[in-house]
């Protein structure tokens, strides 16, 4: 494995003369950041697991466009985000195109089985992924990055393209339409 | 009604530890096989299309091929010595003035 402390310029820049186990490097050193934002978008699961993938492919094709202005964690995020967007609307598409809406709100709360935690945590996780996914994709976005990956409102708004103050209230309608679904978390 | 900023700190902790957002193990292997498919892919592509395009193009050149034969068979024919391949390929029958006639149009002033 290629040593941690190789700075990413370095990494970078080998990555661009088809060096792979440089750009294996990368993905092993951001594929943390990634899986933050697509699962906090889309739940667990292979949709998420799939989006993922394709952000670091997507940055790959884009190797020679990218410039270090913007940091790679940002860059990454941006594309993670925007994939996680597009596959929201797949979703919503494909679910009232062939699944009956009582159906939808069970579909849409899939915690992604197959981990054996303790019905507590199981509970908590089931109620915080089923409140996330009520919100709109743009606020759920908001929520991702300013309260999953910790982004501040500057570079949230830098990531989606919009102004702050929009971040701002979008987050602030999140926060209510979350608070009652959350409320028995916030009283435990 | 609590205020953005406590509502945020209240909830964002809770949300942020509910579940656990990583990938499977072998995450980065798996990026690296997809990178190395979706790069060969476009040199098979490549080679797999101009194979189709050879295919298409096979049929026509045969049937250019048998006109262009008969055409020259029939036009010239194989009474003048010639064999039946050098009649299909439309080749002037040799003879010695032929020769001569090619020989003379090579040398200098030959033409005028």
């Amino acid at each position: 494995m290629m040593n941690d402390r190789i700075p990413d310029a370095d990494l970078l820049e080998r990555a661009r003369g088809g060096d792979h186990a440089a750009f294996r490097t990368l993905v092993e050193r951001y594929e943390n950041v990634v899986a933050a934002t697509v699962i906090g978008m889309l739940g667990p699961g292979a949709e998420a697991e799939d989006v993922g993938q394709e952000t670091f492919i997507r940055f790959y094709a884009a190797l020679t466009r990218f410039r270090e202005e913007a940091s790679l964690k940002t860059y990454l995020t941006r594309i993670a985000i925007n994939l996680s967007l597009n596959a929201l609307k797949r979703r919503k598409r494909f679910l009232s195109l062939h699944v009956e809406s009582d159906l939808m709100d069970t579909i849409e709360r899939d915690p992604g089985a197959g981990q054996e935690d303790r019905a507590e945590s199981r509970e908590v996780r089931e109620t915080v992924r089923s409140a996330i996914d009520r919100l709109a994709p743009k606020q759920k976005a908001v929520v991702t990055l300013r309260l999953i990956d910790g982004y501040s409102t500057r570079e949230t708004a830098e990531i989606l393209g919009v102004p702050e103050g929009t971040v701002l209230s979008r987050l602030s309608r999140a926060l209510k339409k979350l608070q009652p679904h959350l409320q028995p978390l916030m009283e435990a | 009604m609590m205020e953005d900023r406590d509502l945020a700190d209240a909830l964002g902790p809770i949300i942020r530890d509910a579940e656990d957002r990583r990938f499977e193990p072998g995450f980065s292997h798996r990026v690296m096989e997809k990178i190395r498919a979706e790069t060969e892919a476009p040199i098979i592509e490549l080679s797999s299309a101009l194979g189709r395009q050879f295919l298409r193009l096979v049929p026509i050149a045969a049937a250019v091929l048998v006109a262009l034969s008969a055409y020259s068979l029939l036009g010239l024919g194989t009474s003048s010595g010639q064999s039946l391949l050098e009649a299909a390929l439309g080749l002037e029958p040799l003879t010695v003035e032929t020769a001569y006639a090619l020989d003379q149009s090579f040398s200098p002033g030959g033409n005028d």
